[in-house]
């Protein structure tokens, strides 16, 4: 599955601009603990799925080479974070779903394919 | 033997985590293995998070050893780090409120600085902190 895929899930929406949705998703991961996730995540192309609406979940993607960052329950990002995102090359998504249901979604429809 | 100095500012978030993609972007350019570049993300990124939200502010030294190791150096001018022991410990932490709701605060920087790290010291005074992570990158 790629992060091109997330397009055709109804709960996300893209909110970055020309960042490459060509990435492979090779896991999802949900947390709101930065150290958490930066112990735990021990795979690249990880899609991280959170409510934590921070510069550094940018920084932490950037840094662990992860897929996207999908932010639940619609928490929405600043222009900051989004602009930062666009230079780092990290596709953003918002989902109106919570984090669990969120995923939930994403295998239904990586069971399709 | 190469080496850079980066300043870092005290609860500076939003530029918390640059350095560490700069030294990332270093690896990458100079060709390292993926797992050592991931490690290398790790420890930093925690070093740095550690000085913006934990101490005054300081700097941090990359070195590249012409022995093919990886010297990180987070100096900081204090308040100092109350029981190292106490840090290193997963769970443990002293963040603030605010730091938590940004996310910090897990009580796992240190425990996974020392996982990532080679070679991880720590000494610590009222006056500042030095944490020097130690990689071999071949």
């Amino acid at each position: 599955m790629k992060v091109s895929d997330l397009l055709k899930i109804d709960c996300l929406k893209l909110i970055t601009k020309d960042v490459c949705l060509d990435k492979e998703i090779s896991d999802l991961y949900t947390c709101d603990l930065l150290s958490w996730v930066m112990g735990h995540v021990h795979e690249e192309n990880v899609v991280l799925l959170t409510v934590l609406n921070s510069m550094n979940a940018v920084a932490l993607a950037t840094l662990l080479d992860m897929s996207a960052i999908i932010f639940c329950e619609d928490v929405m990002p600043s222009d900051d974070i989004i602009k930062k995102a666009n230079e780092e090359n990290v596709p953003l998504f918002t989902s109106s779903k919570s984090s669990y249901k969120s995923a939930k979604e994403i295998l239904k429809y990586e069971s399709l394919l | 033997m190469e080496k850079y100095e980066y300043k870092i500012f005290s609860m500076d978030l939003e530029n918390a985590g640059y350095i560490s993609s700069k030294i990332k972007k270093m690896l990458v350019a100079k060709g390292i293995d993926k797992s050592i570049i991931r490690r290398v993300a790790i420890a930093s990124y925690e070093a740095e998070i550690n000085v913006v939200i934990h101490s005054y502010g300081g700097y941090c030294n990359v070195v590249f050893e012409d022995n093919g190791e990886l010297k990180l150096e987070y100096i900081d001018c204090g308040p100092g780090i109350e029981s190292i022991d106490n840090a290193m410990k997963e769970g443990w932490s002293t963040a603030s409120k605010q730091d938590r709701e940004n996310g910090f605060g897990a009580g796992m920087g240190f425990p996974n600085m020392k996982k990532a790290s080679d070679k991880l010291e720590v000494t610590s005074s009222p006056n500042g902190t030095i944490v020097t992570i130690h990689i071999a990158l071949r």
